[in-house]
């Protein structure tokens, strides 16, 4: 047992971190005490430390679920690269052999990042109720909930896991859960003791601004005015890769900020290679869809600007929750143009697969199995035109209703049911997507205090702070943001920029 | 206009015999016999997956703008067999960049050009973090293979890391003072080292004034170039060669007798059937059986080792070590043969 005054010490020898912020160590002494506990902290408050801590500390394993498979690489490198090695991500990009050899060493690994599709693999849970778990943590939990921001369906068989693994103490943390999150959360894990520890999640240092504007084209107009008058990295949220891009030229040109698009579409260096640009200073200016976002943790974020209307409360929270995690005043701007929810709809109706393609999915693998045909991703994706999210709504829904099982077709039940209930949820999910983005709407088109409407779903009161918001009176002028003056490095040749990356340079010096 | 040219390159070279679809199996380095061969019969085998990553839209996109640019026809009827138009063949004989395609050595370089740029971006971010000391630095490169290579690698010259960068820089140096300028700019523009990272694709197709695909056939260009130049004057590399050995297994072609069988095997015979016709033993039927899936990652082996059979495989592999046929065999007994064992190890083990 670990004595909660040695806390600050260990928290300095593991992570060279002076002090716990509001609400850490109280999170982190109940779950050494082995209590279940609910976490609500909220965005870059340092909800990673109130598990890895205790993951250092406590005698056995800790599991850590995480919805993003690009979150969870993330924070194992980190911790990598701080020398903390006995950590590991396992989920469905490792290919069989990659697997083989970490489950050979599970019992050496102190802290486990699971994604959430791998405790669906019943021969993945036997091998870890073999395993001495001292704790089990659910991060970003509000995806357990129906009502929480990204739902995953893979989160509400938690429950059942957590029991088939031996019973383990909990933690489930997240940034935005309502009240009715956070029932949820504490029945599907079936702990309805939990500690809660909730702590206010709206950001004192983060001021709102929601413009509407007339056309597209005063959108680039805006943009290019809020970065002439706000010094500081700066992320632009877009709906779409294309526009992410072309705005993205638009600005560097126009500005000379040194601007970049970040989304799915890049190759996964560049992908890297981009948001570490941004961490190092390489970038002013990032065009980035929402896949750039959870995950990254950057102090100094000064504007966050929304290009498209976000597609709910929770993934605006979210969003504009990377900037100011280092306490310093923050802007954060919303545009908006008349119909601009109509792309949001059509998003809706496209990351969901329409009934027809439910049906032909269904056919498609009944054929295959009569054929003796194993699956194929490739083939099922092509042939039915699936988007990504179309398919791994798919994906889910197949192997919720046991059709599917660990990649292969298993077509024997009433499929007929299944097809129904397959497109009532299809339903739901696009009915669901609709009800966010009105939600959205109502704040945008309401006359009373942003902050107020943003954050009242998730807390009975709000902190009052001054400047608020564009309805409580702010105006840009009031943001007290330093102006730093840069000097850039000017252009090199290729040679000496060759001889300077290979510190060839210095090597002479010496 | 590097990626249009490419393109232009192969259809010069098929036209009227293949269809555009031949063209983008080239470009995107398909393991097929039938790309195999085209990239013999119509001497294009250097233009032999020079753009692993290019989908199938994004081709016929580019290839409907290059019909609207007057350049290419038919790209949209159904046979879409490949015609070029004058204006076309004029733009492919005179263009003033049409050099750069001699960079290009395709099926020579195929697998080793990826293994070649990750093992270098990877070797230099970490010499360079590791000079400075500060070694908790974001790998730009997350590949497993590549991560284990450059490990061993760092190892073993922890204590001169500053002369094997001198080293490097002199390697690099000499391929790419023969390019174009703003070809070894680009190159070094992708690199990542100290605090400072590499270029992404747009970023340097914005910065050269160039589109996506043209930066990605000239890296690949410039990086095939550059092995090029290993190969042919090793004498005057130290540290690049190095880059070269000790690949992952490589199988981008077959040899001729397994790619008779397969040929045959891909007309619908089965295996006993191809033994007779060739007058072989069923034995070295099962060899080239083994061989191609060795070679096509995507080769189906249900047909030889049932679903079931392959997991039982997998499941006595997994506890044997070192891996020996006679080992596994034991563990799962008579109903599996040495074959099937064979092909679960060619199928799942390579790396
Ligand atoms: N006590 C502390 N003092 C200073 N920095 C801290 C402390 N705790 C955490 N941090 C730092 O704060 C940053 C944000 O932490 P983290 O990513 O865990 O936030 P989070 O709450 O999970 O955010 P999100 O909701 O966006 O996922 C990290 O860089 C972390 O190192
Ligand atoms: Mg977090
Ligand atoms: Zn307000």
């Amino acid at each position: 047992m670990v004595i909660t005054q040695d806390l600050e010490k260990k928290l300095y020898d593991y992570f060279h971190i002076p002090s716990f912020r509001k609400g850490q160590k109280e999170i982190i002494h109940d779950v050494l005490q082995g209590k279940d506990v609910l976490g609500v902290l909220p965005t870059g408050s340092g909800k990673s430390i109130c598990y890895q801590l205790p993951a250092m500390l406590l005698r056995g394993i800790t599991i850590v679920v995480s919805p993003l498979i690009a979150l969870m690489i993330d924070q194992v490198k980190k911790l990598k690269a701080n020398h903390f090695k006995r950590v590991v991500a396992i989920n469905s990009f490792l290919n069989y052999k990659q697997k083989q050899r970490v489950y050979q060493q599970l019992p050496y690994y102190k802290l486990i990042y699971v994604s959430p599709e791998m405790l669906q693999q019943s021969s993945f849970i036997d091998k870890l109720s073999k395993l001495d778990i001292s704790l089990f943590v659910i991060d970003e939990a509000h995806c357990i909930s129906q009502w929480g921001y990204e739902f995953r369906p893979d989160y509400m068989r938690l429950g059942e896991t957590i029991q088939k693994i031996g019973n383990p103490p909990v933690l489930a943390l997240s940034a935005t859960a309502t009240e009715e999150v956070q029932a949820d959360i504490m029945q599907v894990l079936r702990r309805p003791t939990m500690v809660k520890h909730l702590y206010p999640i709206d950001k004192p240092n983060l001021v709102f601004k929601m413009e509407e504007v007339d056309t597209q084209a005063d959108k680039l107009q805006r943009i290019i005015e809020l970065l002439h008058a706000i010094d500081g990295p700066t992320l632009v949220y877009f709906s779409s890769r294309q526009l992410a891009e072309s705005i993205a030229h638009d600005i560097s040109l126009r500005t000379g900020k040194r601007t970049a698009a970040y989304h799915g579409g890049l190759e996964q260096i560049d992908r890297i290679s981009i948001q570490q640009q941004f961490m190092h200073r390489q970038l002013d200016v990032v065009c980035c869809t929402s896949a750039f976002g959870m995950g990254i943790d950057k102090s100094d974020i000064r504007l966050i600007i929304h290009y498209h209307l976000p597609s709910d409360i929770k993934s605006y929270i979210q969003e504009a929750g990377r900037a100011g995690r280092d306490g310093q005043s923050s802007l954060c701007v919303l545009l908006y143009a008349q119909h601009d929810e109509q792309l949001l709809y059509q998003l809706a109706e496209t990351e969901i697969p329409a009934d027809q393609v439910i049906e032909q999915a269904i056919c498609l693998l009944q054929n295959w199995q009569m054929q003796g045909q194993s699956f194929s991703r490739e083939n099922f994706i092509h042939l039915l035109d699936l988007s990504e999210s179309q398919w791994h709504f798919m994906q889910n829904q197949l192997e919720k209703h046991g059709m599917m099982e660990e990649g292969n077709i298993n077509m024997q039940m009433n499929r007929e049911n299944a097809a129904l209930a397959i497109k009532r949820y299809a339903k739901y999910r696009r009915d669901q997507k609709k009800r966010g983005v009105q939600e959205m709407l109502s704040i945008i088109h309401s006359k009373t205090c942003r902050r107020k409407n943003l954050y009242k779903h998730f807390q009975s009161n709000y902190t009052y702070v001054d400047p608020c918001c564009d309805r409580c009176g702010f105006s840009l002028t009031d943001l007290n943001l330093p102006k730093k003056h840069e000097v850039r490095d000017k252009e090199l040749q290729w040679e000496q920029k060759l001889r300077q990356l290979l510190l060839v340079e210095r090597n002479w010096v010496k | 206009m590097y990626f249009q040219y490419a393109v232009l390159h192969v259809c010069m070279h098929m036209q009227h015999a293949r269809s555009y679809a031949a063209v983008y199996h080239l470009l995107q380095g398909k393991k097929s016999i039938q790309t195999l061969q085209d990239a013999k019969l119509f001497q294009v085998g250097e233009m032999y997956g020079i753009y692993k990553s290019l989908n199938m839209q994004a081709f016929y996109q580019q290839l409907h703008q290059m019909e609207a640019d007057g350049f290419v026809k038919n790209t949209l009827s159904d046979m879409k067999v490949i015609q070029i138009t004058e204006q076309g063949r004029q733009w492919y004989q005179s263009w003033q960049h049409r050099d750069f395609i001699r960079l290009l050595h395709g099926i020579d370089y195929d697998r080793k050009e990826r293994i070649f740029s990750l093992r270098l971006l990877l070797l230099i971010q970490t010499l360079t973090n590791s000079c400075m000391g500060y070694m908790s630095f974001i790998p730009v490169v997350d590949d497993e293979a590549t991560a284990n290579w450059v490990r061993n690698f760092y190892l073993q010259t922890k204590n001169r890391q500053s002369q094997v960068l001198a080293q490097i820089h002199n390697d690099l140096l000499l391929p790419l003072k023969k390019l174009p300028d703003e070809f070894a700019a680009m190159f070094v523009d992708r690199l990542t080292g100290y605090q400072s990272y590499g270029q992404s694709i747009p970023q340097l197709a914005e910065k050269y004034g160039l589109t996506y695909h043209d930066v990605k056939v000239l890296l690949t260009a410039i990086t095939h170039f550059i092995i090029h130049q290993l190969h042919f004057r090793q004498e005057d590399f130290k540290v690049l060669p190095l880059l070269l050995k000790h690949p992952e297994k490589q199988h981008t072609t077959l040899t001729n007798t397994a790619n008779y069988t397969y040929q045959l095997y891909n007309q619908g015979y089965d295996l006993k059937e191809i033994a007779r016709i060739r007058k072989l033993k069923i034995n070295t039927i099962y060899d080239h059986i083994v061989e191609i899936c060795l070679s096509d990652p995507t080769f189906p082996i249900d047909q030889f080792v049932k679903q079931h059979d392959q997991q039982l495989i997998q499941q006595a592999i997994a506890q044997t070590s070192p891996l020996k046929l006679k080992t596994i065999k034991d563990k799962i007994g008579d109903d599996i043969s040495y074959f099937q064992i064979r092909l679960v190890l060619a199928k799942y083990e390579t790396v």
